[in-house]
């Protein structure tokens, strides 16, 4: 078997620079629905930000990164469970999903400070 | 292998790439999204990929809907379909051993899992390349006799819900795997099947064996299950949602089925085939190795079912004999 390590150093490099992007995305899609005016708001953006942790999820695991994978497959399940209640669910239970992207936002930008 | 890897996120291309290469002797291409990857596939030779990994879960045609897709193409009816999926939920992955796949790799995932995984599957395509090119041989060649080993399983075509042994077996390990509850697994046994492997080409017996499985298909059509063939004329099913059959009426809904159903040998002959079942096996709480062991118990009680109905016929035989005597 040839030796692996370089080839996944670059991927890894190149996760970090998505990931800053990513992290971006899901940040502003938590804003957007704390703010929302609408159920359909707020679906649009728990399923952007789902869709954007389901990806780092997949990857972060196989790149060193066990512990971001975790934190973003545990807010894409919380993100589902909401996705899944009936409108007028728990403003309070949506909150504290919300609370918990927050902290996985800071987490991402930990990280990419500490690989700068 | 040629593989062909399929998936949207960018990253995980390039994670497959790496891990890949470092496995050596295997080329990959990579695509970003099923309408591409369709793409992709009519630009190349027919038979010129060996082996796809598609993620499940993908915006516009996903993985399940590009399986169907890749299987209806005559050229890759067999080729490997491993899924990449992040996914626990099991409704996706019945969904897409339904369509076809013959396994899945749950991300995120190791050199070393998708190492044992992809040499598994070379392994196992070359020995099942052989059996399907004996079966067909002989399509054109009647005369030939059966060069199908009657213990060998072998993949049947476009009856709905029968998948492949090896991806069947992959199903029942992941089951367990995934902790996932409430399947059932029981089987059916063709009687008589020596008797009809013996006096058949490859070609009619694969035909036959077909056959029954679309007659069984039919005739499980509503239930959630899979079912392939495992060698020796059985059927081997597995059942979801908790759905446990009462198995004598089905035995006897089928065999109905195939009395109605005309069936014919190379030579015109009509061919009467019936069904015996075995016990249904409960996979709860069950290890990979034993679900496993579950199939071999539901597959030898199918078989010594079978064996019992001959007897019991043989026995019934000899009476009416000793009484007209």
């Amino acid at each position: 078997m040839n030796d692996v390590a370089p080839g996944l150093e670059r991927v890894k490099m190149r996760f970090l620079a998505m990931l800053q992007d990513r992290e971006q995305q899901i940040a502003q899609h938590n804003l957007l629905t704390r703010n929302a005016k609408s159920e359909v708001e707020v679906t649009e953006n728990l399923s952007g930000s789902r869709n954007i942790l389901h990806q780092i999820s997949g990857t972060a695991g196989s790149l060193g990164f066990a512990e971001l994978g975790s934190f973003a497959r545990d807010c894409e399940n919380a993100i589902i469970y909401c996705l899944e209640q009936p409108e007028g669910q728990s403003v309070k239970e949506r909150d504290l999903v919300l609370d918990a992207i927050d902290g996985f936002v800071e987490d991402c930008r930990n990280l990419i400070a500490a690989h700068e | 292998m040629q593989i062909l890897a399929v998936d949207d996120d960018p990253i995980i291309l390039e994670l497959l790439k790496q891990f890949i290469d470092a496995i050596g002797n295997h080329d990959v291409t990579t695509a970003e999204s099923g309408l591409e990857a369709l793409d992709v596939i009519e630009a190349h030779d027919p038979d010129h990929f060996e082996c796809f990994l598609l993620d499940i879960q993908m915006p516009g045609m996903d993985g399940i809907e590009l399986t169907r897709q890749i299987r209806g193409l005559e050229q890759h009816a067999d080729t490997p379909v491993l899924m990449l999926t992040a996914m626990t939920d099991k409704r996706y992955i019945d969904a897409a051993f339904a369509a076809g796949a013959t396994d899945y790799i749950t991300k995120p995932f190791e050199v070393a899992e998708l190492t044992a995984r992809i040499t598994l599957v070379e392994g196992l395509v070359q020995a099942r390349n052989s059996r399907t090119k004996k079966i067909f041989a002989t399509q054109s060649m009647p005369e030939v006799g059966n060069s199908v080993a009657i213990f060998e399983p072998f993949s049947i075509y476009d009856v709905d819900n029968v998948i492949d042994y090896m991806a069947m077996e992959n199903y029942v390990t992941q089951l367990s795997r995934n902790a996932l509850f409430g399947s059932t697994t029981f089987a059916f046994t063709i009687r008589e099947v020596q008797e009809f492997h013996d006096v058949m080409t490859s070609f009619e017996f694969y035909s036959m064996v077909s056959d029954i499985a679309e007659v069984i298909s039919d005739t499980l059509s509503g239930k959630q299950y899979l079912m392939s063939y495992a060698g020796s004329g059985t059927f081997v099913c597995v059942t979801e949602s908790g759905w446990r059959p009462a198995v004598s009426q089905l035995m006897d809904a089928i065999n109905l089925s195939l009395a109605t159903t005309e069936l014919y040998d190379n030579n015109g002959a009509r061919l009467q085939p019936r069904v015996s079942v075995g016990e249904s096996v409960r996979l709860i709480w069950k290890a990979s190795t034993s679900v496993l062991e579950a199939l071999g118990v539901a597959h030898s009680s199918a078989e010594a079912a079978a064996d019992a109905h001959i007897k019991a016929k043989k026995n019934l035989w000899t009476l009416t004999e000793g009484q007209t005597a």
